[in-house]
């Protein structure tokens, strides 16, 4: 029985679990650490995970799938070759693969987990995820924050007994930006803000528009393969441009070819609005903490999209200090979430390390407000729980009537910072009845109750009578109930997954396709017919000729991949 | 404090002003109770760890110069007597005013003693993290001071309601300020924008450009601060400037609908249904047109055209008094028939001169009911005149 930590990213997964006294990185079929969340459906209903469904984003990409992590909490659905999939049963394709990568390399079944959410997701969000792991067949108690599972990897690393740090998580989809404090074993995050809409596919995508704009083309007029080879070659030119002045390359649309330059000082400019947004929860966190930059240590960034220097540039000047990241940024938060599942299982090598996080939104209800002229602000959002409070936590406030002789009060309870309660994301209602009375003269008090697995109680009792009511926020349309959950584990087991020894032939012959598909004309012939003979090599059956044969196959396709 | 149990026998300490005794007494704690295995507990011990941060803040100056007599009991009951809300340090009970100013002093700062304590104690940079560490404070461009400087000359300028790039330069160099910087920078604007504001009491307001670059940077301020701790001032501007600037987008509609040529404006005043006729105009009107027309029927005396003129100029008279009647009425509600005093030339011009300046400021725009062209301010209003008269009359028939 392992407990193993999961880093369910917009851009990549992988997974990680304590081993003795330190934390390994969990090797997919194809031996890498890192599998793309993409998921991919052939004609014959068989699911493909990882790298091989990477490529056929370009040679499939009506069947393929990315960055559905972004969807997650949403009621919106996925059509993949004909079949509907709602992001939580994608998510839980990418985690049913990362499960059978660990018990293929434990040797021993995983049935707990620990799953890494940004700090940022809200409450639909994080049930979301939930659902996934269900679905995926993992038992999940404990989700973490992306960014405290950064720090608790580099915390618990790191040699000092005393400081503050704060952590930038850059991922692919989501900014996360905790600060945190270490006091002897004990690991506290003291703020948490971020942005759930901003990653490096949106610096991606603004390059891509950019570089069609430049073309006088648009995405819009650019088939679903063009825009999956484009969205590659950018990525690609993104990588170039993070050490080099300028990247130059070539890319076809409609038969025709373009060329693509981007200098660095174009870069800046396309930029410069994904930038400016990076500062704002940097602002907030600190601010939060009430520290400054100067009571802040180590800087330390996570996440892949980190790497570009424009990001670090931006990081160390706020802050007065060089970002660390000694840790592959890629890594670090699945490697964290081992720790935490370590942790739990209270392991001896790790002492006793004590986590404390805190909850990234306010809490509140709506109410109305003397205005101080008679008259009344309505729907004022009165907050119970303030964000960035250490969880968990339970707070109460007062509330009296508004109406002579009313007889019942009524709670909605809001998460989120707007002013207004309707600006917030509504989580539930709650009525009490209380005594007629004049105006004012009952009292109501409701208590919040947040627990550190994300639960949220709001209790609200009647000081007159003593009469309590009591709801659990267990909210939201988006919610699948029970019977969904049975009959979405029904259609997945539909679905055919293929086995683990082919995995690196399939991914190979993946990567033929999309390449057969990125050149034109003699190049691509020749593609086609390496292509067969691969094929004609498998269909032998036997295992040395295969193997054989895809050494050939991979060297021969090496020398077609070209960066740019 | 509140409960019987003090924060301080929760967390199994004396009072004490140190920081990182009370972290040491609540780190030992949740060795015990963490917050996974014992929640109830945990968030017992974190309410007094917090509540003790809180106290240990205000006992830090009891321990500056004059020390507090050595007896226990007296420092624990002075603190305990103090409720934390009043805000007050809970020495201050205790300390004679002489020493007072010298303690608020300290009472501003005392957060300044804790972070140098700990930060000196701070092991040096592990050698593996490459080029990590604090930058020279040298770097002039993370100094607020200019900015803040050149903010204040740009607002003491006469230019500063309208000299939109100033502005946008000014905010484009301040991108590159540190956090704290900003923070400070845009402190120092608010104070500012404030003053200005308050000092325009008739004159001109800033161009909408203007006050929207100066919101778009106030506002982000107030984008990162929670809820409760915006302060009333910086609501209060932030209303206000909204409100200006939904003015100004106002006023631009109607500017934009404004014909510049001057003629069509005299035409607009006094022609056409559209704009409203002010006290200007009928001054200008009454005192300068008609004394000229009449003037110019003197001309005449003695002519052939004497008649001709005396007639055609009367009925230019009357016609134009008509139209600034029925003109005024539109435009205030106001009762027409005072002007027909009018027919009587020449006597009448003085009286109808005041009158009409001082009883027609027309209705502002956007203020009060639309202009009307009926003597009562809606349909609803003059059928119930209809049927309130008409229920007198049968009454009093009746009656």
């Amino acid at each position: 029985m392992a407990f193993i930590g999961i880093d369910l990213g917009t851009t990549n997964s992988l997974a990680a679990v304590w081993h003795g006294d330190d934390v390994s990185l969990i090797p997919n079929g194809l031996g890498e650490f890192l599998t793309p969340s993409v998921v991919s459906v052939t004609n014959d209903q068989t699911v493909l995970v990882g790298r091989t469904a990477k490529e056929r984003l370009v040679s499939h990409p009506s069947a393929t799938t990315a960055r559905f992590k972004r969807l997650m909490g949403t009621s919106s659905t996925v059509t993949l070759n004909g079949k509907e999939f709602t992001p939580e049963e994608l998510s839980a394709l990418v985690l049913r693969q990362l499960k059978a990568d660990a018990e293929r390399f434990l040797g021993e079944p995983v049935t707990e987990a620990i799953i890494s959410v940004p700090a940022y997701f809200n409450d639909n969000q994080r049930n979301a995820t939930r659902v996934a792991a269900k679905l995926a067949g993992l038992k999940v108690e404990r989700l973490i924050n992306e960014p405290t599972a950064a720090a608790i990897a580099y915390g618990v690393r790191e040699e000092s007994d005393e400081m503050n740090f704060i952590v930038v998580d850059l991922g692919g989809g989501t900014f996360d930006v905790s600060v945190m404090e270490k006091f002897d074993d004990l690991l506290e995050v003291q703020a948490s803000a971020g942005d759930s809409e901003l990653g490096g596919e949106d610096f991606t995508q603004a390059l891509v528009e950019h570089i069609l704009q430049q073309n006088a083309l648009s995405w819009q007029v650019l088939s679903l393969q063009e825009r999956g080879r484009m969205y590659r070659q950018v990525d690609g030119v993104k990588a170039v441009l993070s050490e080099k002045e300028s990247a130059e390359f070539v890319f076809t649309v409609n038969e025709r070819e373009y060329t693509g330059q981007v200098t660095q000082a174009e870069l800046a400019s396309v930029w410069g609005s994904l930038l400016k947004r990076l500062t704002l929860p940097v602002e907030r966190a600190l601010r939060d903490a009430s520290l400054t930059h100067s009571d802040i240590s180590h800087v330390f960034m996570v996440g892949g999209a980190t790497r570009m220097p424009q990001v670090q540039q931006l990081m160390t000047r706020i802050l007065r200090r060089f970002p660390a990241c000694h840790i592959n940024p890629d890594h670090v938060v699945a490697m964290g979430a081992a720790i935490q599942a370590a942790l739990k299982q209270k392991n001896k090598a790790l002492g006793d390390v004590v986590l404390t996080d805190v909850m990234p939104f306010s809490l509140g209800v709506g109410c109305s407000n003397e205005d101080g002229q008679g008259g009344y602000l309505d729907d004022v959002h009165s907050i119970i729980i303030q964000r960035n409070t250490t969880i968990p936590v339970s707070r109460a406030s007062h509330y009296v009537t508004l109406r002579d002789y009313q007889d019942t009060i009524h709670f909605t309870v809001y998460q989120g910072e707007h002013r207004l309660a309707q600006q917030n994301i509504k989580l539930g209602e709650l009525s009490v009845s209380v005594p007629k009375a004049r105006a004012g003269e009952e009292q109501v008090e409701v208590r919040f109750t947040y627990d550190i697995n994300g639960l949220l109680e709001v209790n609200a009792k009647v000081l007159s009578t003593g009469v309590t009511e009591t709801v659990v926020i267990q909210n939201s349309e988006n919610r699948l109930n029970e019977d969904q959950i049975i009959e979405a584990l029904a259609r997945l087991s539909e679905l055919k997954i293929p086995p683990a020894e082919q995995a690196a032939n399939k991914a190979l012959m993946a990567r033929g396709e999309r390449l057969f598909i990125e050149h034109l004309g003699q190049v691509r012939k020749t593609i086609g017919d390496e292509i067969q003979l691969f094929e004609q090599a498998l269909a032998t059956q036997d295992a040395r000729v295969a193997e054989k044969a895809a050494r050939e196959f991979d060297a021969f396709l090496n020398k077609f991949e070209t960066v740019l | 404090m509140n409960g019987p149990v003090s924060c301080w026998q929760l967390l199994g300490i004396e009072p004490t002003g140190d920081q990182r005794a009370i972290k040491k007494a609540y780190r030992g704690l949740l060795k015990e109770h963490g917050p996974e295995d014992d929640p109830d507990m945990f968030m017992r011990i974190r309410e007094a760890y917090e509540q003790a941060c809180e106290l240990a803040r205000d006992f830090q100056p009891s321990k500056a110069p004059f020390k507090m007599p050595p007896n226990e009991h007296i420092e624990e009951s002075g603190v305990e007597s103090t409720p934390a809300s009043t805000g007050l340090p809970p020495h201050t009970t205790i300390v004679t005013p002489v020493h007072e100013p010298l303690n608020q002093q300290q009472a501003e700062h005392t957060e300044e003693p804790i972070v140098p304590h700990s930060e000196a104690q701070e092991p040096p940079e592990p050698q593996i993290l490459q080029g990590e560490g604090e930058i020279p404070e040298a770097e002039k461009d993370w100094n607020a001071a200019p900015f803040i400087d050149r903010m204040q000359a740009l607002f003491a300028s006469k230019g500063w309601r309208s000299d939109v790039a100033a502005w946008q330069r000014l905010f484009s160099d301040a991108e590159s300020l540190s956090l704290a910087a900003r923070i400070e920078f845009r402190a120092a604007l608010n104070h500012s924008y404030l003053q200005a504001l308050n000092a325009i009491i008739l004159g001109r307001y800033p161009e909408p450009d203007v006050v929207r670059l100066i919101c778009a940077e106030l506002k982000q301020d107030l984008e990162i601060t929670s809820l409760q701790d915006i302060s009333t001032s910086s609501r209060e501007l932030l209303m206000q400037t909204e409100e200006l600037l939904a003015s100004y987008d106002r006023d631009a509609v109607r500017r934009s609908r404004r014909w510049s040529l001057a003629s069509v404006a005299v035409f607009r005043h006094f022609c056409s249904p559209l704009g409203r006729t002010t006290a200007g105009n009928y001054f200008l009107t009454l005192v300068v047109v008609y004394p000229a027309l009449l003037y110019a029927m003197t001309l005449f005396q003695n002519t052939a055209w004497a008649n001709t003129a005396f007639l055609s100029i009367a009925i230019v008279i009357l016609a134009s008094f008509v139209f600034l009647s029925i003109k005024r009425w539109r435009d205030t509600g106001r009762n027409p028939f005072l002007l027909g005093l009018a027919i009587i030339p020449v006597l009448t011009v003085p009286i109808l001169t005041m009158l009409l300046i001082l009883d027609s400021a027309p209705l502002k725009e956007g203020e009060g009911s639309e202009p009307r062209w009926f003597l009562f301010r809606s349909r609803q209003q003059f059928s119930g005149r209809l049927k309130q008269a008409l229920r007198n009359a049968v009454k009093e028939i009746a009656g």
